[in-house]
């Protein structure tokens, strides 16, 4: 019992730390990874992966920590990114739990729906109204999308990191 | 899935949600001031974030040596030429005082605003999404920044500070449409509003809009703040680049390529206390 919430806890600090890190390396552009004009955002790609190996409350917790992390240098209103990643993280969480198999496929569906959301619910709030309607497109169309997609390529290494820390710490 | 939603489970993210919503609501209505739990990441994370941005910086700056080193060799040898030649333009000297007393009026900051109070600022992260550039100092409410503070480097305005936390501060960037400012012509004296742009954004560009269609700007003008709203007036913008004409042909525009490169912004002074400060804030909603 005492060994089984060792490793919840663990296995929690482990994701922890990652998420940290990734949120650094996105908030810095320490590593330079944009292509024209597509910026995937590495930190979402990381939480679906996480959000397939937790619970449903475990994984809300970590869209929050991962929205709030985002939301500290983020240029949008005030804490869209952790509601908008509690949200994804729920989604995750509850599809994978009742509905898909936990699998690569899965993670690749998952993290292109869920970037997709959030890209466009980014964009709604965020430019929709507030520049020209063209304006608005052209963000949608060239930078948007290809963000979302961008995005869905770093699930990959992720889905098998966490699959690896999941089976290591065997909750 | 229904048993889900019964359970007590649910119940506590339901919890969850309603207390950041509620957060949300709350400073969002305030708009000027990090949420507690942003702010006290912010304040943990800064530190690793300056660090991280540093070694970014350095590593930027030994790669941007190491393949500049033949092309300013080159540069060199041809500057040893050119100074030769501007011996010879000796004679042009009057203009040049005559220009060199323009940029004193402006670039000597302090010394024809001996009011204006400055805390410097570090930019320690970016958010990479943002088209406009918009990115977060290493100053907040602990420094005396407030919201709606000017941002200016030695080289002209960059932007103002959006919200405040506790040790660090948004800052967003003349690119940015929801910063509308009042701008003069410095030349012709014409006044307009200078107000950023999605398209202009990328070339970092902004537009200065609203002049009449008797002005006469030109091409090459400086555009300087005019004193209306929170900036203090005065303060170098950038330079006209082209002119245009509106959709209806009632109005002229002009574009704008501030003195800043925003992009490569790495130190910021935050005006802090002016005379006159207190203007009419920001109209930041949305359409």
């Amino acid at each position: 019992m005492i060994s089984s919430q060792k490793k919840s806890v663990a296995f929690a600090t482990v994701n922890i730390l990652i998420m940290s890190v990734l949120s650094l390396f996105h908030s810095t552009n320490i590593i330079p990874i944009a292509i024209k004009g597509a910026v995937p955002f590495v930190p979402l790609a990381f939480l679906v992966a996480l959000c397939m190996f937790t619970q449903e409350t475990s994984a809300v917790l970590a869209g929050l920590l991962a929205g709030t992390l985002t939301d500290s240098f983020s240029a949008t209103s005030t804490c869209f990114n952790s509601i908008i990643l509690m949200l994804i993280s729920l989604f995750t969480a509850l599809i994978v739990h009742y509905f898909f198999n936990n699998n690569i496929r899965s993670a690749m569906a998952l993290c292109i729906i869920c970037s997709v959301f959030y890209f466009a619910v980014r964009w709604i709030f965020t430019y929709a109204f507030s520049v020209s309607q063209a304006e608005s497109l052209i963000y949608l169309f060239r930078y948007a999308i290809p963000s979302a997609i961008y995005t869905t390529v770093f699930v990959i290494p992720f889905y098998y990191l966490e699959r690896f820390i999941y089976n290591k710490f065997k909750i | 899935m229904r048993f889900f939603f019964r359970s007590k489970q649910f119940k506590i993210i339901v919890c969850i949600f309603a207390v950041v919503v509620a957060l949300a609501l709350i400073f969002g209505y305030i708009g000027t001031r990090m949420s507690p739990h942003a702010d006290i990441l912010a304040t943990v994370s800064a530190p690793f974030r300056s660090l991280a941005t540093g070694i970014k910086n350095s590593v930027s700056d030994f790669f941007t040596a190491y393949n500049d080193g033949n092309r300013l060799m080159l540069e060199n040898a041809e500057l040893n030429g050119e100074l030769n030649d501007l011996r010879k333009q000796i004679a042009d000297y009057n203009e040049k005082s005559a220009q060199n007393d323009f940029y004193k009026n402006y670039l000597g900051i302090k010394e024809t605003n001996p009011d204006f109070e400055f805390t410097p600022a570090t930019l320690i992260s970016r958010d990479s999404e943002d088209p406009y550039a918009g990115f977060v100092v290493n100053k907040g409410y602990m420094s005396g920044i407030k919201a709606y503070d000017p941002v200016i480097t030695d080289a002209g305005l960059v932007g103002y500070i959006t919200e405040v936390g506790a040790i660090t501060s948004k800052v967003t960037t003349v690119l940015n449409p929801d910063l509308t400012l009042g701008a003069l012509d410095n030349r012709t004296s014409d006044s307009g509003i200078v107000s950023g742009n999605l398209q202009l954004a990328k070339s970092g560009q902004c537009r200065f809009s609203n002049l009449s269609r008797s002005c006469s700007v030109a091409i090459g003008d400086y555009v300087v703040t005019s004193g209306e709203g929170i900036f203090p007036d005065g303060l170098l913008i950038g330079t006209i680049e082209s002119i245009g004409s509106d959709d209806y042909n009632t109005s002229i525009y002009a574009d704008i390529k501030p003195f800043v490169e925003i992009s490569k912004i790495r130190n910021v002074m935050i005006i802090t206390s002016f005379d006159g400060q207190g203007g009419v804030k920001p109209n930041t909603d949305k359409e």
